[in-house]
Formats: structure tokens, sequence, C-alpha cells
């Protein structure tokens, strides 16, 4: 057992890393909101975090602060201009976001350009990135024992019907998509602080494509279904690998199965109707 | 009604409600007073709906000032309204259709700035004939006639000071229909101030203590059930002049 978690000690770290960013993109889908700026909050993050590790030598909890708090301000800055935007003009207009952000990465000095930035400390173990999972996840759960949660919720089901309820809508979706940027923003700090070095190409809208396919799988409203839906697609494809050449395409079939067959995902085994 | 109920009174004064060119209401003030139910009826495309939704703040107001005992809430952002008291229901009935009936519950609650637990919940579905239904079933996969009442359930937790009812009759039968009738009735007889759009003549007839009449976007009645019924201009705006 301890030989085998030894052997696959990366993909285990990268499960929970992947998994923070299932839930980031779930707390936005939950308040309704199709936002895909989590990669580029977490690369804004992961950039942030090692430029001070390296420059300043911070440690792995002030990388991870300093990292969350930009990666929230850069949530709340695209927040304000889009809170009109909704569904796929939202969805557009914050991939563009994302790739405003990489281009600046690639082209600023601070970030190393296209090179990447190396040399960022190997301090982040797996059980810093459970640890953050678990705090998250928990933290969630508090969260829906009090009216916040259901707030979420009625916003997503109707948002003319939530204003009715004196809820505003407003600061429901701008609290929604930072509280979804700082997970992001842990999630890219770690990643960075696992990996030893970084480059933009990381943090582009491929890499937000597949968070977008954990949550579909494992179920966009929950929490633990889009943890097990990351780790379901981290797993798969080292499980596959005898397929050689087909591998890519098991996951869009599971996709469109998911789509079809089970539209709640994951969640939905557990999920009341 | 008990003596101790904290009276209430909506002052809508010249309402004026455009949208581009077309001028849906054209200087509309009506008064609604804490224990009455204000019929308010009129031909399709009269203003009915509109005049809701400006006094909800759905609609945004062109002239004309809303007044909820005294304190102006014209032209505030919809939960604003809502939470000073002035809650509504959707002619197109809109729960939150995958949350449970108990949430439905609870987020009306928002509106009053407090949390209910079951107890409460389960008083306000028992006041609205829910009593029987599951309350953490699904609130879409309920009877349309119980959707409607659930949405005025959610209205109630919301303890609302005045409350727009917008034709919640509208799809159901007439048994569904007298029933409708009795909860308005008590609910006003609770202390609460009740608008009532509808369509349904017998229904307003029965529950509603005045009826205000709309046409082409204007106040053209306003009286006792009895007095609208032998009203000339409500006569000519239903049924055409005579010849």
């Amino acid at each position: 057992m301890i030989a085998f978690l030894a052997a696959h000690s990366k993909l285990i770290d990268q499960i929970g890393i992947n998994a923070l960013l299932a839930v980031s993109l779930m707390i936005s889908l939950r308040a309704g909101q199709l936002a895909l700026a989590q990669v580029a909050c977490m690369g804004i993050a992961a950039y942030a975090g090692s430029v001070g590790a390296i420059a300043y030598g911070w440690n792995l909890p002030t990388s991870m602060a300093a990292g969350t708090l930009c990666a929230m301000a850069a949530a709340a800055l695209l927040a304000l201009p889009t809170a009109r935007l909704r569904g796929v003009f939202l969805a557009i207009a914050t991939i563009g976001f994302g790739e405003v952000a990489r281009i600046v990465e690639i082209n600023v000095p601070i970030t190393g350009g296209a090179e990447g930035l190396a040399n960022i400390p190997n301090d982040a173990n797996t059980a810093w990135i459970y640890g953050t999972l678990v705090a998250a996840l928990a933290a969630l759960l508090a969260f829906s024992r009090g009216p916040w949660v259901l707030a979420l919720d009625a916003v997503r089901e109707d948002e003319v019907a939530a204003r009715g309820c004196g809820i505003d809508v407003g600061t429901v979706r701008f609290g929604a998509l930072v509280a979804g940027g700082a997970v992001a923003g842990l999630a890219g700090v770690l990643y960075a602080h696992a990996n030893f070095f970084i480059t933009p190409g990381d943090f582009g809208f491929g890499r937000m494509e597949q968070v977008l396919v954990y949550s579909v799988i494992g179920g966009t409203t929950s929490a633990v279904g889009s943890a097990l839906g990351a780790a379901a697609l981290t797993i798969l494809p080292e499980a596959i690998r005898f397929l050689h050449d087909y591998r890519e395409i098991t996951t869009g079939a599971l996709l469109l199965g998911f789509i079809i067959f089970a539209p709640r995902g994951l969640a939905g085994l557990w999920q009341r109707t | 009604m008990a003596a101790n109920v904290a009276r209430h009174v909506l002052e809508a004064r010249d309402l004026v409600v455009r949208y581009g060119g077309v001028t849906a209401l054209q200087r509309v003030s009506l008064r609604i007073e804490s224990g009455e139910v204000v019929g308010l009826i009129g031909p399709n495309g009269a203003g009915k709906t509109s005049l809701l939704n400006a006094v909800s703040g759905v609609a945004t107001l062109s002239e004309g000032s809303i007044a909820l005992d005294g304190r102006a809430i014209g032209g505030l952002p919809v939960h604003r309204i809502a939470r000073a008291g002035v809650v509504r229901t959707y002619q197109n009935v809109r729960l939150f259709r995958t949350l449970s009936i108990g949430e439905n519950v609870r987020a009306g609650a928002f509106a009053a700035r407090r949390a209910i637990g079951a107890a409460e919940i389960d008083d306000v579905l028992r006041q609205t004939a829910l009593g029987e239904v599951d309350r953490f079933a699904q609130a879409g996969r309920l009877p349309y006639g119980a959707q409607r009442r659930l949405e005025i359930a959610r209205a109630l937790a919301s303890e609302p000071a005045i409350l727009l009812l917008d034709e919640p009759a509208a799809g159901l039968n007439p048994e569904e229909s007298n029933g409708l009738g009795q909860l308005v009735r008590s609910i006003a007889d609770r202390g609460v101030g009740v608008l009532l759009v509808e369509h349904d003549m017998q229904l307003v007839n029965d529950v509603c203590n005045r009826i205000a009449v709309l046409n082409f976007g204007s106040l053209i009645a306003h009286g006792t059930p009895a007095e609208i019924a032998r009203d000339p201009a409500v006569i000519e705006a239903y049924l055409g002049t005579a010849r």
C-alpha cells in the first residue's frame, strides 16, 4: 500500500489539485454562473506565490495567502464589469479574461515569459494538498447549513424570484465568483509548489476545459461530486494506457454518456431527486 | 383582527410606466391597507401586471411615488422592496423548481431577514393547505394548483405587510379557485394588505373589499364590488358601448 502510494504520489497530488479546481468551478455553477476563469485565477495565484517564494523566500503558507488574495482580487475585478452577463455570454467573457491573463504571463518579465518560472520551492506535499482540499470541503459543508448556500441555489434557479425573496442577487453572485477565485488560487499555489516549475501554458483554456468536464461528470452543484469527478478523470488516462491512440476518445465518450444518461453526474448517485 | 397587529399602508401616487414609446400606466394612484383585499381588474393589456411590476420594483417607474407606511420605496431595487415588506407572486409560477418545498419556504424568509426552522415551515405550509405534502420533495414536481399555493406560502414566509398576487387562480379548477379565495381572505384577516389581480370575477367579488379597474393604462373606476358592477365606464370597457 505504502509502496503503491509512493510510486503514484505525483498522480495523487494532481488529483487533489484538480479536485480543488473542480470545487472552485462548482461554487460558480451552484450560483448558476457559467464563469470559466478559475484556471486564470489559479495561474495568477501560482505566479504571485512563486515569485514571492523565489525572490523573497516566502514559505508555503505565506505564498498560499498572498497568491489566494491575488486570485480573489482578480475574480473581483472580473466579476464587476461582467455583472450583467449570464450563460454563454459570461462564459465567453471569462474565457477571454483567461486568455488575456495567459498572454500577459508570456509577455511580462517578472513571470519568466514563455520559458516559465523554475526553482519554485518544492514544499507542497500530499498532506498540504489534501489538508487544503478537506478544509475547503469542510468550509462549504459548514456554509451549507446556513443561509448562504440556499441563496446560491435560489439565484441559480430563478434570479427574478430570488430578488422577490429579498436576495441581493448581485452580492450573491459577486461572493460566489470571489469565493471560487479563492479556491482556485489555493489550487494554483499548491500546483506551483508541487511541480517545481510553471509556464503560462499550464493555465490555458485546455485545463479549463478539463475542469469543466470534471464538473459535468462529478455533478455541477455538488462539491463532493465535483471532487470525485476530478479524481476519476485524473486517474482515467493512467488506467487506460493500454488503449494507446484511442485514449483521447474515451473522455469524450464518457462525457457524452454522462450528459445523456446521468445529467446530475456522479452526485446523482446520492442527491435526492 | 387582533388589535396589536401593526397597521400598514401602501400608497402609490400618479404612477407612470413607459416602455419605449408605449405608456403602460398613465397616472395611476392606489392605496392598500392592512386587512383589506383590493381587486385589480381590467381587460387584457390594461396594465394590471405593469402596475404590479411597478410596485414590486420589477418595472422602472417613469414618474410617480410609492410609499409604505410613509417611507418611500419607489425606485428601490426589487430585493430592497421585498425586504421592506412588499412581496409578490407571479402570473407564471416562479418557484425554485429543483429545490425542495421546504427550501422554497425558507428562501421566502430571506426577505424578513431571518432563518426559519422545520416547525415554522410546516406552519406556513399548513396555512396554504399544503400540510400534507412532504417538505423534502422537489417543488417542481407538485401538481400545478399546489405550486400556486407554495408560491403564496413562500411569500407568507417573507412576513409581508403588503402581498401582491398576480392572477393566482389562473389555471385552477372551480374547487381550487374557491379554496384560494378563502386563503386570500384569511391572509388579509391576519393583517396583510392584499392586491389581487384576477380575471375570475366570482373570486374577485367574493373576497375583495374594494375593486380598482384599469383600462388602457388608466384607472377608470374604483369602489366596492357592488358599485363596480353598476359602473357605466366599467361596463363599456368590458362590453363596449350600446348603439
